[in-house]
């Protein structure tokens, strides 16, 4: 390395070094103390004392624990599907050439911008099982509509129906995707009499596979965090049968109303973990399924 | 690339900067006139913080070295003072419920008031002794009191006519209760119209209903008890209400009752006939229920001879650990504790003063007409408090399961609390471990300051 070099190098890293020091003292540094303090017990306003992993053996026959990993799962395995067919179907309705398409885009994409407070809220209103406005459209059409928010059977139902309302991120990058696709393979196709359902198969879907990658790895870390909802539409405690009790209301319940960072440490670092492993099992996958254009 | 001179002074600015962000603290603010502010985070919203707004009004026209401001600190308050206290930047003063308090005595972030309330002759003889009791932890006092309240049946007395009883003449036992509920009662088909009562509204106070029958959730000491007989006998009658109503109608009426602060609230909207409500449900029924003819009673208990029974919880001001300006922090809970303040908040709030004695015009302004009930209720001695310990809320979540498995699932009452018993008992056991690690030298800390 020449004198020249090694000077562009430290200057490249003053440059940096403000995301460096930021990274390390706001990300780094609390994430190796969480692990320190997942063997702990921790109040928050006490220092932490050693336990061991006593943390992780507990959650073990932490019934509240694996209820809370059992809804977050489930939640996820129907709304992460349903979420990514929805939105894939919508950005392929939105991608054709009709009247008024640029209005309906505006229409699916404006729900997402609603805070997740305010459309907890909302949908507290619509799904009242006495007076809400969906039980009220089933009741106009002869059907009697269930006690969405206080039967434990309906909770998680309502959840992923509500998840639907925030499909219009992923719809607006799966419509950037869809703009990327070259027209001629479209054309070639045409050619040799393909219809729309074959040149979705062969032509689109593979064509923005990395789009899907990406929605759906976002979509997975995204659900498998889902707190706002279920905490503003029903108790800290998850409802009735703890049928709402998501895998982060659980933690954040440990940490800050039960004065346990320390198990609440240990909960996040197991989340970090599946996350994390979720995450590489997707990358080996998408290394067969998932084509890059440009590669 | 950039002059050598330049890029040898972006890591003296990154230095002087990292400098000044470790180093820095809260400088203290003042008002124009010079007097120290004071932060006071309180979790009233509304009308609430209008009310605490005009005490503090009054203190600060009166103090020449303090001013109170007033932050409302919204949902999840109790989080946001745990974090602001860990990281030694709490408020002056703050606003506290009573069930949180043993968690954060035993883990030292209040300061224990003694010294100071007999300095300035202040003692806790001045207060109900219920009221009392839950401000203090291992006989020092960690809060005072603001607006205590107390649970009773409200019933609505045109409905008791309709049915043919005696509106002056309340349920006194709970067989009592469900026999008027079963007569208030209104099916159409196999659908109710309107219900007389049901343990599910408000859904406030589901894991308390024991206490009605006796039961206590721990021995008070080391081992807990929701599996006695008398527990178990409350949550059979809380199934006797499924078995009596369904599940399916009583969530009609519970999903009616998802906004308390709405007309649409079934006891204002004349379906619901009687519910347990606390002292403040006077301020909803002028706004939600004016043509209401309501009436008030304790509570009934299993046995008459129990009553009156009641659960008794307060708001509290507490110094926090690490308060910037005790003195000042004292100076304005002191003001809010003078008898005239306390009335003024707690007619506002439409509750009781939590002072042994009381003005005569506290009764005559109280715009409710029943608030020597909840008062007297205070005092009696069935009423309870919530028990002394930092698990309580960790094993009330675990009481509220009971009360869904048993009315929802139909899940046999023994059995589900038995169950409960053995959890909540390792959560006695950890909290009981964590408190003894630290507990003598905490309490001698306490007592010398």
């Amino acid at each position: 390395m020449t004198r020249g070099d090694r000077r562009n190098l430290r200057n490249g890293l003053l440059f940096v070094s403000p995301w460096i020091i930021g990274f390390a003292v706001f990300n780094v540094w609390p994430l190796l103390n969480s692990l320190y303090y997942s063997f702990c017990d921790y109040s928050v306003l006490n220092p932490p004392v050693f336990i061991g992993a006593s943390h992780y053996r507990e959650m073990l026959d932490d019934a509240a624990f694996q209820k809370s990993i059992w809804n977050t799962l489930i939640f996820a395995a129907v709304a992460l599907p349903l979420g990514m067919f929805t939105a894939l179907f919508l950005a392929l309705m939105l991608h054709g050439d009709f009247r008024g398409r640029t209005a309906f885009r505006a229409i699916i994409f404006v729900p997402s911008l609603i805070p997740l407070v305010a459309m907890a809220l909302l949908m507290n209103g619509l799904f009242n099982g006495d007076y809400g406005v969906i039980n009220w459209v089933l009741e106009s059409i002869g059907l009697e509509g269930p006690n969405w928010l206080g039967s434990p059977k309906w909770m998680k139902p309502a959840l992923v129906l509500m998840s639907l309302y925030g499909v219009g991120n992923a719809v607006v990058i799966y419509l950037a995707g869809l703009q990327d696709v070259p027209k001629h393979l479209y054309e070639s196709a045409d050619i040799d009499g393909a219809n729309w359902l074959q040149k979705t198969i062969h032509i689109t879907l593979p064509m923005i596979s990395p789009v899907i990658y990406f929605n759906l790895m976002i979509s997975c870390i995204f659900i498998l965090q889902t707190f706002v909802q279920p905490y503003v539409m029903f108790d800290y405690n998850g409802g009735a049968d703890r049928a709402a009790l998501f895998y982060t209301m659980h933690l954040i319940n440990q940490g800050f109303l039960f004065l346990r960072m320390g198990y609440a440490c240990a909960m996040a670092w197991v989340l970090f973990v599946a996350i994390a492993v979720l995450t590489l099992a997707a990358h080996r996958l998408s290394s067969r399924r998932v084509h890059y254009g440009g590669a | 690339m950039f002059p050598r001179a330049k890029t040898h002074r972006l890591p003296l600015l990154c230095a002087v900067v990292g400098l000044l962000v470790a180093c820095g603290h809260r400088g203290e603010e003042r008002t124009e006139d010079g007097r120290i502010v004071l932060k006071y985070w309180e979790k009233w919203a509304g009308f609430e913080a209008e009310a605490m707004q005009e005490i503090i009004d009054a203190y600060n026209e009166q103090s020449d070295e303090y001013f109170v401001e007033y932050i409302e600190g919204g949902a999840m308050m109790d989080q946001k003072l745990l974090i602001a206290i860990a990281g030694d930047t709490p408020p002056d003063v703050a606003g506290f419920w009573s069930d949180r308090m043993v968690g954060y005595v035993q883990n030292g972030a209040l300061e224990p008031l003694d010294g100071l309330m007999a300095s300035s002759g202040i003692s806790e003889d001045d207060y109900l002794p219920r009221v009392m009791d839950t401000c203090q932890f291992e006989g020092f006092t960690w809060g005072l009191p603001l607006t205590p309240a107390t649970l009773a049946l409200f019933y609505n007395r045109d409905h008791f006519r309709e049915a043919g009883l005696d509106p002056d003449r309340p349920p006194r036992t709970i067989a009592e209760l469900d026999d008027f509920a079963a007569q208030l009662t209104i099916w159409d088909g196999n659908k109710i119209t309107r219900l007389g009562f049901s343990p599910d509204i408000p859904g406030w106070w589901n894991n308390l209903w024991p206490i009605w029958f006796g039961g206590r959730m721990w021995d008070g000491i080391d081992t807990v008890t929701v599996n006695s007989p008398a527990n178990i006998e409350a949550f059979e009658w809380v199934q006797s209400y499924e078995e009596r109503y369904t599940v399916d109608q009583l969530d009609v009426f519970k999903a009616a009752s998802n906004n308390f602060d709405s007309p649409q609230w079934p006891f204002f909207s004349g379906r619901l006939s009687m519910t347990l409500q606390g002292t403040w449900m006077t301020n909803f029924l002028e706004w939600h229920g004016e043509d209401i003819d309501w009436g008030v009673a304790p509570m009934p208990a299993v046995d008459e001879s129990l009553n009156p029974i009641s659960f008794l919880q307060t708001d509290m001001i507490i110094i926090p650990r690490g308060c910037p300006h005790p003195e000042g922090a004292w100076d304005f809970i002191q003001f809010t504790q003078r008898q005239e303040n306390l009335e003024r908040l707690n007619i506002a709030h439409q509750k009781f003063s939590p002072l042994a004695e009381v003005s005569d015009s506290f009764y005559e302004e109280h715009p409710n007409p029943q608030i020597d009930l909840f008062r007297e209720l205070a005092d009696s001695p069935g009423t309870y408090i919530i028990p002394p310990l930092s698990a309580f809320n960790e094993m009330q979540a675990e009481m509220w399961q009971v009360f869904y498995a048993v009315l929802k699932n139909n899940a046999d009452p023994t059995e589900r609390l038995t169950a409960a018993r053995e959890i909540m008992q390792r959560q006695l056991d950890r909290s009981i471990v964590r408190w003894e690690r630290v507990r003598d030298e905490r309490v001698e800390q306490w007592r010398q300051m």
